[in-house]
This record gives C-alpha cells, sequence and structure tokens, in this order.
C-alpha cells in the first residue's frame, strides 16, 4: 500500500534533483512545498473547521452546557458532542493536519532513505524504484549527491559541529554536534500546532484538553524522529511546517493570539 | 481527559515504534562474500565470517564467535601471501584474522566509513576501497601509508597489473594510479557509477560496465577507449574472460559474449531475472547466478546446458573450487547462505549458519 506513494515521491525527488542541478536538499524543499500546496485542501478545510469550533466554544450553548452539567461530566460529554454534530463541527479538527503530516511522512521517510543508499541492497531496491521510462536519465544521477550545506549527510542524522572547540565530547546530546535541524523541528512544529489549538473554554474541555497535548506531544514526537533519522526527513519536518505556517496566515482564519496564550481562559 | 491523554500517548508511542522500525541501516544489507584457499571456504555474511570444509561445506569456525551486533560482514574476505586472513566490516573495522583459528590479529578503526568492496592484495600492500570516498594503502601491520581520495563511495576492489592500480568509482570515472600513491595517471569518465571493478587482459586492457547501461574496454597503459557497448540495464558485476571473449551480465538478466577485440556481439542470453554477480567461466562453461534463484550453465555458444534452481536470492559471483561451483544465497527458505553444486548442477552440500 505505502509503495503506491513511496515509488512516485522517489521518482519526483531525482526528477527535482535533476531538474535543479543536483542538489539533494534543495529537491526536498521544492518536494516539500509541493507536497504541502497539494494537500492544502485538507488544510483549508481543517481551518475552517477549527475556526467553527473556536466560534462554537464562545457561543452562549457552549457556555451554558458548561454550567449546568458541571458536576456530570458524561453528560456534559454527551451534551458537548450533540453541540458538535449540531453545528457540523469536528471535535478532533485541530489534529488533522498533525494526522495528514504523520500519515505522510512515512512514504517520505521511506523515499528519502530508498533515495540515499549507502548498500548494495538498498541500491538493488533504488534501481527496482526507478520508473523504467526515466531511468536510464536517473541512472546516471547514481550516487546522489547527499552533501547539503552544513550536512555532510542528508541520509545520516544531522549535526553541526561548528561549536565542537567550546563543547566536549563528553557533554551528553550536545557534545556530538548541536542538532539545528531538530531544534528547528520543535520550534516550528509548536508554532503550527499553536497557531491553531483552540482556547479551552472550561476545565472539563476535553477537545481543548485533547489538542492542548498534542500542541506539546507532536514537537516532542517529531523532533525524536528528527534527531534520530535522517537530516533529510528532518528538512522535510521543517519545510512543511513552515510553508503550513505561512497557508495559516495567508488565509487569515488563525488567530495569532493563541501563540502567547496558555490556551487555557 | 486522562483516557484522552493516554490514547494520544499511545497513539504516538505505536507511530515511533512503527517508525523505528524503518530503520535503513540495521537490516541485512549485501550478500554473502566468498573465497576459497585450498581445502577452506571463507564466507562472510552478516555478523560472522565462517570457515567451512571445502569437501562437506562443515563450520570450522567463526569469526567473532559470539554476534555482535554492531558488525556485518559481507566482501569476500581475502588472503594475504603471509598468512593473514582481511575483512572489512560494515562497523568501519578492518580486520586481520588468522585464516586457521579465527582469532584476530590486528583491526584498524582509523576509517570512518564502511568497508563495501574487498581490498586487494600484493606483495607490497593492501589496497582496500572504503565508502568515504577514499582508497587505502595498508602495511600488513593495517597502519595507512597513503590515501587516494575520489569523488565518490568505492565499492570495487582496484586490479593491478603489478605496476599501477586501476580503479571503478561512483563517481563515474575509472582511474589509474600510481602503486606508491599521488594522482591518477589517467582517468576516464563513464556514463555510470562503478560498484564492482574491471577485469584486466593479460594484453592490457581493462573491461569494465557501469550504470549507464555500458560496457567499455580502455588500454590500461594509455587510458584510451577501444569500444564501448550499450546494455539492456545496470551492468553490477566486473566482466570475465574467455578466449578472446568478454562474458558480461546487466541486472536486467541479459547475459552478453562480446568479441573482446571489437565488442561486437557474440551471442547473448536472457536468464529471465537479475544477475548481480559476475559470470564464472570454468572449464569451457560459464555459470551465472540470478537473484531469482537460478544458476545456469551455459556453454560457449550461448546455448544453455543446464538450469538449476536453488531457491532464494543468488546476488554473489558463482565461485569455482576443484570440482565444485559455490554459490552465496540471500533469503533462503532453508536459512543455507551459501549452496555447493558440482559441475552438473548436483548440489553437494548446503550450509545454514547455526546460531
Amino acid at each position: 500500500m505505502l509503495e503506491i506513494l513511496i515509488v512516485p515521491f522517489i521518482n519526483v525527488l531525482l526528477f527535482i534533483y535533476e531538474f535543479i542541478g543536483e542538489n539533494f536538499g534543495l529537491a526536498i524543499i521544492i518536494f516539500t512545498i509541493v507536497l504541502r500546496l497539494a494537500t492544502y485542501p485538507f488544510t483549508k478545510k481543517q481551518l475552517e473547521s477549527s475556526q467553527k469550533m473556536q466560534e462554537m466554544q464562545q457561543s452562549k450553548e457552549w457556555q451554558k452546557i458548561q454550567k449546568k452539567y458541571k458536576k456530570d461530566k458524561e453528560k456534559l460529554a454527551q451534551e458537548q458532542m450533540s453541540l458538535y454534530k449540531e453545528m457540523g463541527v469536528s471535535p478532533f479538527s485541530s489534529c488533522l493536519p498533525s494526522l495528514i503530516q504523520m500519515i505522510i511522512i512515512i512514504p517520505v521517510f521511506f523515499s528519502v532513505s530508498r533515495t540515499l543508499v549507502f548498500t548494495p541492497l538498498q541500491m538493488l531496491q533504488l534501481r527496482s524504484d526507478l520508473f523504467s521510462s526515466y531511468s536510464s536519465a536517473f541512472s546516471k544521477l547514481i550516487p546522489l549527491n547527499s552533501q547539503w550545506w552544513w550536512i555532510k549527510d542528508l541520509g545520516q542524522p544531522e549535526r553541526w559541529d561548528g561549536l565542537s572547540h567550546i563543547i566536549p565530547e563528553s557533554f551528553p546530546i550536545l557534545g556530538a554536534g548541536i542538532p539545528i535541524l531538530t531544534i528547528l523541528v520543535v520550534i516550528t512544529s509548536f508554532l503550527q500546532s499553536k497557531m491553531i489549538t483552540p482556547t479551552s473554554s472550561g476545565p472539563d474541555d476535553q477537545s481543548a484538553a485533547m489538542s492542548r497535548s498534542m500542541t506539546y506531544m507532536m514537537p516532542i514526537m517529531f523532533a525524536f524522529i528528527a534527531y534520530s533519522y535522517s537530516a533529510g526527513l528532518a528538512l522535510y519536518f521543517v519545510v512543511s511546517n513552515l510553508v503550513t505556517i505561512i497557508q495559516y496566515i495567508l488565509t487569515g482564519r488563525v488567530d495569532l493570539r493563541n501563540l502567547f496564550s496558555s490556551g487555557k481562559k | 481527559m486522562k483516557k484522552n491523554k493516554l490514547l494520544t500517548i499511545i497513539f504516538l508511542l505505536a507511530f515511533g515504534v512503527l517508525l523505528s522500525a524503518c530503520g535503513t541501516r540495521v537490516m541485512p544489507s549485501s550478500w554473502p562474500g566468498i573465497t576459497v584457499d585450498g581445502d577452506t571456504v571463507y564466507v562472510a555474511y552478516n555478523p560472522h565470517v565462517y570457515a567451512l570444509r571445502l569437501d562437506n561445506g562443515r563450520e570450522i569456525w567463526r569469526f567473532p564467535n559470539e554476534p555482535d551486533n554492531s558488525l556485518t560482514i559481507f566482501a569476500a574476505p581475502v588472503m594475504t601471501e603471509d598468512g593473514q586472513l582481511l575483512a572489512g566490516g560494515y562497523n568501519h573495522i578492518f580486520y586481520s584474522l588468522d585464516p586457521d583459528t579465527g582469532q584476530e590479529n590486528w583491526r584498524n578503526e582509523d576509517v570512518d566509513n564502511l568497508w563495501i568492496g574487498s581490498p586487494l592484495v600484493t606483495e607490497e600492500r593492501i589496497y582496500a576501497p572504503n565508502a568515504n570516498h577514499t582508497l587505502y594503502a595498508l602495511d600488513f601491520d593495517g597502519d595507512i601509508i597513503w590515501e587516494y581520495e575520489s569523488g565518490d563511495p568505492l565499492w570495487a576492489t582496484p586490479v593491478t597489473d603489478g605496476d599501477t592500480l586501476y580503479l571503478a568509482a561512483m563517481d563515474h570515472n575509472l582511474y589509474a594510479l600510481p602503486f606508491g600513491g599521488g594522482d591518477p595517471r589517467w582517468l576516464v569518465p563513464l556514463n555510470g557509477a562503478m560498484v564492482n571493478g574491471p577485469v584486466l587482459s593479460p594484453d592490457g586492457v581493462l573491461y569494465v560496465g557501469s550504470f549507464g547501461n555500458e560496457v567499455v574496454a580502455v588500454d590500461s597503459q594509455t587510458g584510451k577507449l577501444l569500444w564501448e557497448v550499450p546494455t539492456e540495464d545496470w551492468v553490477w558485476a566486473s566482466p570475465s574472460l574467455g578466449e578472446d571473449v568478454v562474458y558480461v551480465a546487466d541486472i536486467s538478466g541479459m547475459l552478453y559474449a562480446l568479441d573482446a577485440t571489437s565488442g561486437d556481439e557474440i551471442w547473448s542470453l536472457d536468464a529471465g531475472s537479475n544477475i548481480t554477480g559476475s559470470p564464472l567461466v570454468h572449464e569451457d562453461t560459464i555459470y551465472i547466478a540470478t537473484e531469482g534463484g537460478d544458476v545456469l550453465a551455459v556453454d560457449t555458444t550461448g546455448k544453455r546446458i543446464w538450469t538449476e534452481a536453488i531457491g532464494g536470492r543468488l546476488l554473489s559471483s558463482p565461485v569455482a573450487a576443484e570440482d565444485l561451483i559455490l554459490i552465496g544465497i540471500v533469503e533462503a527458505e532453508s536459512g543455507a547462505v551459501i549452496v555447493a553444486l558440482d559441475l552438473n548442477g548436483v548440489q553437494q552440500w548446503a550450509f545454514a549458519p547455526e546460531n
């Protein structure tokens, strides 16, 4: 099933790589932008849904049921769900972009790692991944140039060793080099999630609580992946988050004040 | 609320576990490398180098004794004249072993990348290609004497005529390097990467294939391109030499017999599945192994003599040893990593490592 996405992704990456003059870092950036533009309808729909939810949570009906069933959590949950249904809002809407991103990153992960080969079996796999009509042109590109900017190898976890003369090698985590892309992944993932996390209408607002927990969990999760796996994947995360943030801003539907609020009212 | 948080954490953990299973460097990543010396077969595969008896395939020793998670070895081990068995690992360590006992003589840990290709051993030096783009010349104590850096990873074993090293590189260049190190005497750019070395004929012609769907002949003295022949697909393995004939296979499964002087095709044969190993020319018969699990014996006119279905993926080059043809296997149902066939294709023994 995943192959349906992985194989075209690999060939699109190679096509871009060839087109822009054999720069794999730039190929990942362009590929990510294309991917985010292709999934823009989902982002837009989710933003609309998120905005509806925020409006609903500020409505009189919502406040009323919060007060009325303050002591009966089960009933409160039932009433909230009815209201969601009535107003056509999904309580999990703010998680949607992150979930879509998670679904997409698996084929992205494989396509990046299967393009930057290190061993004979990986090389054979790459050969079978090439579209036959382009295989002759793509074959001449192999092996790909996996160096990009300060990153020695986009197929390896990224560490910047520019401060190695100051930070001793034995220093925890940073001793092996500063994971700049991982830090950028944390910042951009947090900003992206935070921009659309609805403010909570009360301590029992389960959907907002869920969204809040995702706001913190997703950056940690993506940071773990970016730190442990390839720099190419980390680059994908950063660009993907930045494009999504720009999309949010351009739609004018997000409340930038969310960035500076705790998420609770 | 607590339930939701718990579900979120479980979901994210499950996702993390799923992705961690996607690791790209821990799986077996190549195929068995086979060397025969006298009555012993040495096989490098995954976490061990095995020494086997040639007559029955029984294990004599394995290195290391206990599996080491950081170690995978696939390059065919190489014997030196002073009785060392050399093997480079994917753990960046280059080992010298005692071929009788499997005990380690020395190791070189100075290099920071994978040893994928086997070294070339001469009377004076060890020439070992590394995936960090560099060819290392080592002495027989494992100390690096000089190095030469190419533009891309090196997987191919160099060849020599006793005066010059000929190195096929993944940066698309075929290099002629002086024995003592220094700048290339010449280099020939080809149309694709080379992952296996050239073969050198007695009259000084180098034959090599590349991922640019080609096989070329190059004058080893001048670097002049003598001829160039297109193939259906990538040429993975080194060509083999017959009498005035060059045998070369591509990974689409085509085996070509080419006139060594002109490059003209004498005949070709479709083996039906990918070929990544070199054709073995032995007693007027050409043996090829296919990824689909078949071993084919073909006569010098291109006619099939026999086909034996072994199973698994046969990606290694067949190796001749006395009256046996040794075939490396990956993903065999039986767990075998090497089988020995007689010259009629009848299996004589198989070796499946016991844990």
